[in-house]
């Protein structure tokens, strides 16, 4: 028997208490083989009890002492030579139950020093993946990790933080991983050169959404992308700003502990959830339970007004977006936040809520526009009629848009007056949180052109289409008399109102250049004849009273 | 219909009111993005900037190619089934360009959908190198 047994032996393979056993004997074996001498005084009954579930914690602490002693031979011996690490060792405890296990690492005398040393090293040298999984075994609720619900939030293991002195355990395992990587602390300064800089700032992020995270290739990808831009610093757009990074990764790292990556798998597929720090853990929760079907969650949905946040997930330039769930949320939490990548998605996710019996008193979009368009993704959305509608098309027309009066009015409902203002009762609504939306255009392309010299030059052409914005466009088109519209006709951003129960829009200062300056709601709504009234609001109101201070915007 | 020449950096949506800076917003925004993009992808493949060719095989049926001339221009192509289409990106001095023609319909969408070539490159440039540095991973 050789000693790569041991190391080719990988976690999914090994089973239980039996493979415990099991290790033990090859263990044993291969440590007479190798040094029949040093393991002469070697307990040879403990291995058998443990196969029984008989073995006591002093028995674990014989394994241990055991292990530990024999891979320093080996270390000292060349170790290198060999495979079997402390975090093998590690690994296999996992299925002990937890009160044994702790029994071992408080005592000292038991093997608990061993234990210990074992857990360092194993941080030392990098061995991330064994060293987490060891980490939810200490912390395990149920007997072993296998019990274990692994989506538990409970990672913060008093036994760690006493040993560690760290508050939380987030920031232990990001100090690992910190280590492993051999980089400080997101500091990326000693790059001078602002390419480096970008690939070491890329490959840590990669490196943290697969080794931290272990978030699959293509959702780290499309992670990646989507965030890529906003991470950039807003003052010098070239250069990767720490911060956002950082707290683009943690927040991430944090909902994918929380949920697990298999139901994040699952939102990504059929909520279209890419950015996963634009919400909290309990959005993710409800909209997993949504996707699902859980019926409580479905029929406490049905009991009170339902608000739908739609943001697009890889067009947010500037993380304009990151908070737009939280701003709509209501204290009775029925704010439902899905991802849109392209505009079809809006079609498909109503068409989810409707088959699970939802339909929405409000629908926000969150979406970068310009007058007359809406991009999302890689799609535009304009108020031009020139433009057929298809599958694949990456212009779409709003004015050839079916389907929408048909989504006011078939798939939404009316306020109840429970989670959104009494007066907003017998009203639905559409936000467009979206820049210029209630600014009117004329549909313009641009055209390039080579002179005689073989210079290449930008055309800009008028080319027909509405002089409407793409908000008229949306009142003209629907034909349902109770929809209450919410546009902006300058660029914007929006913000909590100042009592806690609505949304404003601020405006740019022409002398700071930023978006400060309250701004007016431009509001359209139907008259008693059935005619289109545009007016204007000082804000939109949200929700009854101001969410609790966790919740607040 | 109205026409107008602009200088080929100004990439102005023209519209009523304060349009002019509304425009260049998100026009600057999608230029910004694939900027960084192709920095990216140099950065990926600093030392070999003026040959670089590449290929990848998407797991959707997609090919995606990737070749560079020069440190300033980029040709991006993705292989579907049903079509190819084809990015080019020009960082020289008389500014970046983006535009893209299907060679199998023939259809072009020239200029129109300006703002989404850019988010259309930048997606591509980026698959590309994450795919690239998944492999240097050893995922």
């Amino acid at each position: 028997m050789t000693v790569r047994l041991l190391g080719e032996t990988t976690l999914d393979k090994v089973g239980g208490e039996a493979e415990i056993a099991d290790f033990s004997d090859a263990l044993l074996e291969q440590m007479q083989a190798d040094e029949p001498n040093y393991y002469e005084s070697m307990p040879h009954q403990w291995h058998e009890t443990i196969s029984k579930g008989e073995y006591s914690a002093e028995h674990l602490g014989e394994f241990v002492r055991t292990a530990f002693a024999w891979r320093s031979v080996q270390a000292e011996r060349g170790g290198n030579k060999t495979r079997l690490e402390y975090s093998d060792i590690l690994s296999r405890l996992r299925y002990v139950p937890q009160d044994k296990l702790q029994a071992v690492y408080d005592d000292p005398a038991s093997g608990g020093a061993e234990l210990r040393a074992m857990i360092d090293h194993s941080i030392e040298t990098g061995w991330l993946r064994l060293s987490l999984d060891f980490y939810k075994t200490l912390h395990g609720e149920a007997d072993s990790l296998r019990l274990a619900d692994p989506r538990s939030e409970a990672w913060k293991d008093p036994l760690i933080r006493k040993l560690y002195g760290k508050k939380k355990t987030t920031d232990l395992l990001l100090d690992e991983f910190r280590s492993t990587l051999g980089l400080d602390e997101y500091d990326f300064k000693s790059h001078n050169d602002p390419e480096t800089r970008n690939r070491a700032q890329h490959s840590y992020a990669r490196r943290f959404l697969r080794d931290i995270v272990r978030m699959p290739a293509k959702r780290r990808s499309e992670l990646m992308f989507a965030a890529d831009s906003r991470i950039h610093d807003r003052e010098d757009p070239k250069d990767i700003d720490n911060d956002s990074l950082s707290t683009m990764l943690e927040l991430t790292a944090k909902n994918t502990r929380a949920l697990g990556n298999r139901a994040l798998q699952r939102l990504r597929k059929q909520a279209g959830i890419i950015n996963l720090d634009y919400r909290s853990a309990e959005d993710l929760k409800l909209m997993h339970n949504l996707i699902r079907g859980d019926k409580a969650t479905i029929e406490h949905l049905q009991k009170g007004d339902v608000t739908v946040v739609f943001t697009d997930e890889t067009g947010d330039h500037n993380g304009a977006f990151k908070e737009m769930t939280n701003r709509h949320a209501t204290p009775g939490g029925r704010t439902l936040s899905f991802g849109i990548s392209k505009p079809a998605d809006i079609y498909r996710h109503m068409i989810l809520l409707k088959k699970l019996g939802i339909k929405p008193s409000t629908i926000a979009i969150g979406a970068h526009g310009e007058p007359g368009t809406m991009l999302i993704g890689d799609v535009k959305v304009t108020n031009s009629d020139l433009h057929k509608n298809s599958k694949n098309s990456r212009v779409l027309s709003l004015s050839l848009a079916k389907g929408l009066p048909r989504i006011f009015s078939e798939f939404m409902q009316n306020s109840k007056g429970i989670d959104e203002p009494e007066d907003l009762k017998g009203h639905r609504r559409i936000i467009l949180n979206s820049c210029s939306q209630a600014a009117p255009a004329h549909a313009t392309r641009l055209t390039y052109q080579k002179d005689p010299n073989g210079k290449e030059s930008n055309r800009l052409e008028r080319w027909g289409g509405v002089n409407e914005s793409t908000a008229d466009t949306l009142a003209r088109k629907n034909e349902t008399p109770n929809l209450i519209l919410y546009s902006s006709t300058e660029p914007m951003s929006s913000k909590t109102t100042q009592d806690g129960i609505g949304i404003e829009f601020y405006f740019r200062d022409p002398g700071t250049k930023k978006l400060s300056i309250p701004g007016k709601v431009t509001v359209h709504s139907r008259g008693k004849n059935g005619e289109v009234i545009t007016g204007h609001a000082t804000s939109i109101p949200v929700r009854k009273t101001p969410m609790p201070e966790k919740k607040a915007a | 219909m109205s026409t107008e020449d602009y200088p080929s950096h100004d990439l102005i949506i023209e519209a009523d009111a304060t349009s002019e800076e509304i425009g260049l917003e998100v026009e600057t925004a999608a230029r910004q993005r694939t900027e960084n993009m192709f920095r990216l992808w140099r950065s990926h493949f600093a030392d070999e900037v003026g040959t670089i060719e590449r290929e990848y095989a998407t797991d959707h049926g997609t090919s995606i190619s990737l070749s560079s001339a020069s440190p300033t221009k980029l040709t991006a192509a993705k292989t579907t089934p049903a079509a190819i289409t084809t990015y080019e990106f020009d960082a020289n001095s008389d500014g970046l360009m983006a535009h893209h023609t299907d060679t199998v319909s023939g259809e072009t969408t020239l200029g129109v959908d300006h703002v989404t070539n850019y988010n259309t490159l930048a997606r591509l440039i980026f698959t590309g190198c994450e795919y690239e540095a998944d492999l240097q991973d050893g995922i």
